[in-house]
């Protein structure tokens, strides 16, 4: 055990009690009550701090989830739109008779076939793409401005103001081309020859 | 599996309880070493215990990490230490504050004894100051406390023969600063 002898810190004996005496000090009383409340306050914040951390990490997971979801839902429909729109821009590009220009608005001509009835079908259906949750608007069958015209020539119809014809009644030749009524043509009636050996009645050979 | 977080967490608290407990034993005997070394750099009572106090929450921070813990009054002094310097090197009024808070040394002395005593004080100061960084914290701690070289060695972590060669190279240069 050696004895501990302190150390003559700097030049003289006068210095070295003066930096002795100047390094003698000590904090205020309070000083290691705030180092305390420093700590403390440091503890607390530090526990604190997981928790929200880890809802604000939960929250943007689950948001990205969310948003995801509805970016695929919506791609989804759209895609299967796009293909069965190509579909039909395949099927229009190879029938001939759907080049025609007489497609009504959501009508078309069927397909002729010879001695067969023209008829006017409903359009084939377009496989719609399922809308989207904010695409919910019924669908517009009649504009609008159609369906006031066509009140008000209803209405003056039922005034009179307005006479219209009986619809003309139309059929389509071979080729397809519509074509108006032809008026029917009855042959005369030739009378009926007697037979041989038959008397026949003249009118008027019994005044004779 | 409740059970086994309940036990885990009452571990952790017991854990926590502990080093709370060692923690403020080594609060109460080294916060007056922390505030000595900052106030050997700043010369600031109220700057010197705000760079202590953060000295010691830092060493709070690491003292779960902190393997040997009778290496904590070693590390406390170089975070001291370290923090001083840069809070020192960004204080630009720090002449002034020099100039203004050279510490009062004899109480019993008075009048010209006491301005005399405060001159030899700055002088003393100063002429630490101009020492290289290795030397001046040798000064300080050797002058602190009483500390004998092992102490000191065991503080700043270096060999004693290390510590006796930069005093006496430190000596030697504060008597020429001082003649």
């Amino acid at each position: 055990m050696t004895a501990r002898a302190p150390v003559p810190p700097a030049g003289s004996d006068g210095d070295l009690q003066a930096l002795r005496d100047a390094l003698a000090l000590t904090p205020s009383p309070e000083f290691v009550a705030r180092v305390r409340e420093r700590v403390r306050f440091e503890q607390v914040r530090a526990a604190s701090g997981w928790w929200p951390k880890l809802a604000v990490a939960g929250a943007a997971v689950g948001l990205a989830v969310i948003v995801g979801l509805a970016v695929w839902t919506g791609q989804a429909p759209r895609q299967r739109a796009g293909q069965a729109s190509d579909r039909r821009a395949r099927t229009a590009t190879t029938s001939p008779e759907s080049a025609g220009s007489d497609r009504v608005r959501g009508f078309s001509r069927a397909p002729h076939t010879p001695g067969s009835r023209s008829t006017v079908r409903r359009a084939e259906a377009a496989p719609r793409s399922r809308p989207l949750r904010a695409e919910r608007t019924p669908e517009v069958l009649v504009p609008d401005d159609e369906r006031h015209a066509l009140d008000r020539l209803l209405l003056a119809m039922r005034q009179g103001r307005v006479v219209v014809p009986a619809p003309r009644q139309v059929l389509e030749d071979e080729n397809g081309q519509m074509l108006a009524l032809r008026p029917i043509e009855i042959p005369l009636i030739r009378p009926i020859e007697p037979l041989p050996g038959m008397a026949v009645e003249r009118p008027g050979s019994k005044e004779r | 599996m409740h059970d086994t977080v309940e036990r885990l967490s009452e571990g952790l608290l017991i854990e926590d309880d502990a080093l709370d407990r060692e923690f403020e034993a080594r609060l109460v005997e080294s916060s007056t070493l922390a505030f000595r070394v900052a106030y050997s750099v700043l010369r600031h009572r109220q700057d010197a215990e705000d760079v202590a106090q953060e000295a010691l929450v830092r060493a709070h921070r690491g003292f779960r990490r902190l393997r040997d813990r009778t290496r904590f009054r070693a590390w406390l002094v170089r975070t001291a230490w370290r923090l001083a310097l840069d809070f020192r090197r960004g204080e630009r009024r720090r002449i002034a504050r020099e100039q203004a808070s050279v510490p009062p040394v004899a109480t019993r002395e008075s009048g010209e004894e006491a301005v005399i005593a405060n001159e030899r004080v700055g002088r003393l100061w100063r002429a630490i100051d101009d020492l290289p960084e290795k030397l001046r914290i040798v000064v300080v701690l050797a002058a602190m406390e009483g500390h004998d070289v092992q102490e000191v060695a065991g503080l700043l972590g270096v060999p004693p023969g290390t510590v006796k060669w930069r005093l006496f190279s430190a000596r030697q240069i504060l008597t020429e600063s001082l003649r």
